[in-house]
């Protein structure tokens, strides 16, 4: 069997209804099998010029009824996503009649991809370099827009772009320490202040990097935000007002969410997991206990919480031990102070609270009911759920565990290096370290090669005698 | 006349294929031009420095001529790099020039097994079974089984300077003309380089008061583990000026570099001074090393000002440097121009996949210096003794972890070459296993298992290895009591050794009284094998998963059947016939898609 240059098809986009479905077929068979099976509207054989749509009928093996009306486009090779020959045929519907079609193209002697074949042979041909392939994998993986938009920006190269000016900066580091070993009569000594300066420089980089890929896994997971608080206090408007919809049922009697719900929003472009409990102070027996309790259980192994109080009673003990306990344990919490709107004086509790929470956690007043203060709570929300959207928008983002382990041992080989210009200068050893930095973001970009260090030094130093 | 190997060429590289062979048990026969200057240094009348400096302690590990012959005739040591790590020290000798070929000559001319023949060969016939007749010039012929070609700079050999082009590969000798249609006929791609050489003046018309002197130095060992001579002559560092450089731009016209005249590429490296003041500008001064050509000789060569530009204007800007107000020129700088032979068309045993049973060393290769053509001289030599007595002794070949001739090697038949190809320890991935003091106990086990040196060698060798692993192992079980120094008690001292901060010797502030080796080898072996333990382990680690890939044979696979590669990737395998896999992933423009690609192709044909 043939393992590269075979052809094969697939739908290209997600199953399930959707206006309007592609197929893939890519390969050297490509065109010969689409010509077996679409008859252009305009009638004779189709002349398929690259990168022209066609508008025709796809056709039954038997009988030659018309399964579909469509439109096809040809895109020889190399200019197509695979750098094979590929027709796209977009179709009715996302489900049915996309794999029709499939079906009937894959009669006519083509195999059907497999999960991720696409990509893989863009890879394979050169269409594309490690990172990019690496972007297409988590593109088809996550869910939310920001972590799509990050993945984007990695099939446009911009991860890749960074790690080049990266190893760049490693190469020319490398060369001005190769050059001291084999050249230091014509060179002159190693700058070791400028060159540990420079690593330093780059370890910050390379932390940065790191750091974009916990916020990056942050933003492909979502994050939970759960809303709790004495029964009562609103929590549930507030998460019926942040959903935008009445979600949950809301009445005046004390406890009316029994179990806690949960429901996916979307806040700064980022996935969160809004959760509403039922509240503190419910009897602990039956039902209610056990929605309780799975409130309680719910609640310790938070990270993210909104905790609300109600300005229409006076300071409750219960609400400063919690709130404290939260501070304790790590939490991210951000304290509302609900029904400001029909409170008597919303001030004084809200001074209350203050003086009687330690730490001086601040108390975000709002209704959540007319909207008051939402505002001011929404963009604390957006702050606490991790990223704010103008970070996210620039920054460059590490989006696999591949190039994540790949870069901690390129952090750790940066800080071995300046151990070895400070306090005993060993420049072999040091030299030894950059290589394996230059390597390593070669491995990065899956690509190899060796020239460039010594290309390096020729054209910045006059070597020779 | 008959032979099992016949070498092409007396230089470096054929001195040493020569001998190599005569170690092996081959009966040979060497080719010069001329039978009274074998290992004639060309160009600086220095051995060693630094990576180079490896790769002669490299041959005396294989048991090679050349660090004998440079520690008898040798006028000046000096230790390169002695203030970083030993793995990167580089031992360099002055060494007398018309001494060393005297020596050299005397040496091949009494050695038994070898002859020496003086002529020109102008054609190779290849008969049925391997057997080859190489025609000479005047018309006779010598059979054998093995040839090492070792021309050097000869092949197609012209020299410049200014308006001057007169055949030859070397001042005063002729050029070899006919031996490259043979080798074009057989499907050889040849290539073009150059390089050069400084003007050579007159030792007492300088006035060295002007320069800053550079004399040699003891307390080292020397290339066959000896003292350096007492006596040694100084060299000196003068410096070229703005005048100088005013006095080449204004005769740029005048190079033939510059003129285009040669289309051979030169060394980057070692540029002449023309190509230093063009491409350098804004630098107002470069080195000249005044190198002094023997204890007795009237001469000294300018290291540093290669240059081909005319008579009159080397004599002009001479006089312009400081201390050179009266210099007598006895030689002017000239530029050399010669074919050379794709080593991507070589094995790593340095046997050509073209003809079976001819082996390439030296220059020919596209490399440059002595040590270089030594270096694989030698491995040629051995192989092609090996080949001719049958086989059976196997094959020399230096893994790129084992030596810096692997590493050259390797880098040769995989990358090929486009300027003259120099040894620099950066090449080295493994730097820092590799020191010119292991070079013993990396390489002699290898040639000692195929009859290359004796057992008395061997024996030396392993004495060695005892002696380090041993005192490696007093270290580690030497812990520290109530030592003076009260942070490093209860340390080891191989644990003490470790530390950057620390030396062998000082290991006897450590523990008073303490008993250490005094053998200098010893020493630094064990200093280095206990510093860089760790960083060892790791290009272990890194080797383990190279080695995987070499298993990969790559035998007989047509690059066209192979998908996945493409048209400029298949030429490149093509052209190189890789020998395995990791040569394969290591040749240039090669994408890693298109090695993975190999590797199916492999496994599926394996499977098929």
């Amino acid at each position: 069997m043939s393992y590269i240059s075979d052809t094969i098809v697939a739908t290209a986009t997600p199953p399930g209804r959707g206006g309007l479905g592609v197929v893939r077929i890519s390969g050297p068979q490509a065109l010969s099998v689409v010509h077996k099976l679409f008859r252009p509207l305009s009638g004779g054989e189709c002349p398929f010029e690259p990168r022209r749509l066609y508008l025709g009928d796809i056709l039954s093996g038997k009988g030659g009824e018309v399964l579909d009306r469509v439109m096809a486009v040809y895109m020889p090779a190399p200019a197509s996503y695979t750098r094979e020959d590929v027709v796209e045929i977009s179709c009715h519907g996302g489900g049915a009649v996309a794999n029709l079609i499939v079906e009937r193209i894959m009669e006519l002697g083509v195999r059907h991809a497999e999960a991720g074949e696409f990509t893989r042979r863009a890879f394979l041909n050169g269409a594309m370099d490690i990172t990019m392939a690496e972007a297409v994998a988590e593109l088809s993986k996550v869910g939310s827009p920001l972590g799509a938009s990050i993945a984007a920006a990695n099939l446009k190269g911009e991860l890749s772009g960074k790690l080049r000016e990266l190893k760049d900066s490693a190469v020319i580091l490398r060369a001005e320490v190769e050059a001291r070993i084999e050249f230091e009569e014509n060179v002159g000594k190693l700058d070791r202040e400028g060159t540990y300066g420079k690593l330093d420089e780059l370890a910050s980089e390379i932390e940065e990097l790191l750091g974009s890929y916990r916020t990056y896994r942050l933003l492909r997971r979502g994050v939970e935000v759960i809303i709790c608080g004495r029964v009562n206090v609103g929590k549930t408007t507030l998460f019926n007002r942040l959903l935008g919809s009445e979600r949950g049922l809301v009445d005046r009697t004390a406890g009316t969410t029994r179990d806690w719900i949960a429901e996916e929003i979307e806040i700064g472009g980022v996935r969160v997991r809004l959760v509403d409990t039922a509240g503190f102070g419910l009897a602990l027996r039956g039902l209610d206990g056990r929605a309780v309790a799975r409130s309680e259980e719910l609640l310790g192994e938070a990270e993210r919480i909104v905790y609300m109080l109600d300005a229409t009673g006076g300071v409750c003990k219960e609400d400063v031990v919690r709130i404290e306990e939260n501070i304790n344990r790590g939490v991210e919490q951000i304290v509302v102070l609900n029904k400001v709107d029909i409170a008597k004086d919303y001030q004084k509790v809200l001074a209350e609270y203050s003086n009687n929470i330690k730490d001086g956690v601040k108390i975000i007043p709002i209704s959540a009911k007319s909207g008051q203060g939402m505002e001011e709570f929404n963009s604390a929300l957006a702050d606490m759920v991790g990223i704010s959207t103008k970070e996210g928008a620039d920054r460059i983002f590490v989006n696999t565990r591949r190039q994540y382990r790949l870069l901690r041992q390129i952090a750790e080989d940066v800080t071995s290096a300046k151990g070895e210009i400070k306090p005993v200068e060993r420049i072999e050893v040091l030299a030894y370290l950059l290589t394996n930095i230059q390597e390593g973001f070669e491995q990065l970009l899956g690509e190899r090669y060796d020239e460039d260090m010594l290309e390096e030094i020729f054209t910045n130093f006059c070597i020779g005698k | 006349m008959e032979c099992d190997v016949l070498v092409i060429g007396g230089g470096h590289a054929g001195c040493e294929a020569a001998l190599a062979g005569v170690r092996m048990g081959a009966q040979v026969t060497l080719v010069s031009m001329a039978d009274d200057n074998l290992g004639r240094m060309s160009c600086n009348p220095a051995v060693g420095g630094i990576s180079k400096g490896h790769l002669v302690y490299e041959i005396e590990a294989l048991g090679g001529a050349m660090p004998c012959i440079t520690d008898r005739v040798a006028i000046q040591y000096r230790m390169l790099n002695r203030r970083k790590g030993s793995v990167v020290w580089g031992l360099r000798a002055q060494v007398d020039r018309m001494a060393y070929e005297r020596e050299m000559t005397a040496f091949i001319k009494q050695t038994m097994g070898l002859e020496v023949v003086a002529g020109e060969v102008v054609d190779i016939e290849l008969g049925g079974g391997g057997r080859k007749r190489a025609i000479l010039d005047g018309g006779s012929s010598i059979d054998c089984r093995a040839i090492v070609l070792a021309t050097g700079t000869f092949l197609n050999a012209l020299m410049y300077r200014g308006d001057e082009v007169w055949e030859g590969g070397r001042v005063g000798e002729g050029a070899s003309q006919q031996l490259v249609n043979f080798l074009s006929e057989q499907g050889f791609r040849i290539g073009r380089l150059k390089t050069g050489t400084p003007p050579r003046v007159k030792r007492d018309s300088l006035d060295y008061s002007r320069m800053k002197p550079q004399p040699g130095e003891t307390g080292m060992l020397t290339f066959t583990f000896g003292k350096p001579v007492k006596e040694q002559i100084d060299c000196y560092l003068a410096n070229t000026n703005e005048q100088v450089h005013e006095i080449i731009k204004g005769n740029l016209d005048r190079s033939p570099l510059y003129q285009g005249k040669i289309e051979g590429v030169g060394p980057r490296y070692c540029p002449s001074i023309e190509d230093k003041v063009v491409r350098f500008g804004d630098k107002s001064s470069h080195q000249i090393f005044v190198e002094p050509e023997g204890r007795e000789s009237d001469l000294c060569y300018l290291n540093g000002i290669s240059s081909s530009l005319p008579q009159d204007v080397q004599d002009r800007y001479l006089r312009k440097i400081p201390g050179f107000e009266e210099a007598e020129v006895t030689l002017y700088g000239y530029a050399v121009e010669y074919d050379f032979c794709d080593p991507r068309q070589l094995r790593s045993t340095l046997e050509s996949m073209v003809v079976e049973g001819l082996y390439f060393a030296g220059q020919i290769n596209g490399t440059s210096g002595y040590e270089e053509a030594g270096a694989q001289g030698l491995v040629a030599g051995a192989n092609a003794a090996s080949n001719a007595l049958g086989g059976k002794r196997g094959e020399l070949r230096i893994g790129r972890e084992e030596g810096y001739t692997g590493v050259m090697i390797d880098d040769l038949v995989v990358k090929g070459t486009e300027e003259p190809y120099r040894m620099f320890t950066s090449r080295a991935e493994y730097r820092l296993g590799l020191s010119q003091y292991s070079a013993r106990l990396r390489l002699t086990g290898k040639a000692y298992q195929m009859g290359l040196v004796d057992g008395g060698r061997m024996d030396e060798v392993r004495g060695l290895e005892e002696r380090v692993s041993g005192e490696i192992r007093r270290l580690r079980e030497t812990r520290i009591k109530g030592s003076d120094e009260e942070q490093l008690q209860g340390y080891s001292l191989e644990e003490v050794l470790r530390r950057p901060q620390y030396n062998y010797s000082d290991l006897r502030g450590v523990i008073q009284g303490i008993n250490l080796s005094e053998d200098p080898l010893v020493q630094i072996l064990v200093e280095e094998e206990v510093k860089y333990a760790g960083y060892r382990k790791r290009m272990e680690r890194e080797l383990d998963k190279l080695k995987e890939m070499e298993r990969e044979r790559i035998d007989g696979v047509d690059f066209y059947q192979v998908e996945g590669i493409s048209t400029e990737g298949r030429e490149k395998l093509k052209g190189v016939q890789p020998e395995n896999l990791r040569q394969a992933a290591e040749i240039p423009g090669i994408r890693p898609s298109e090695i993975m690609a190999l590797m199916i192709h492999m496994k599926h044909r394996r499977n098929a």
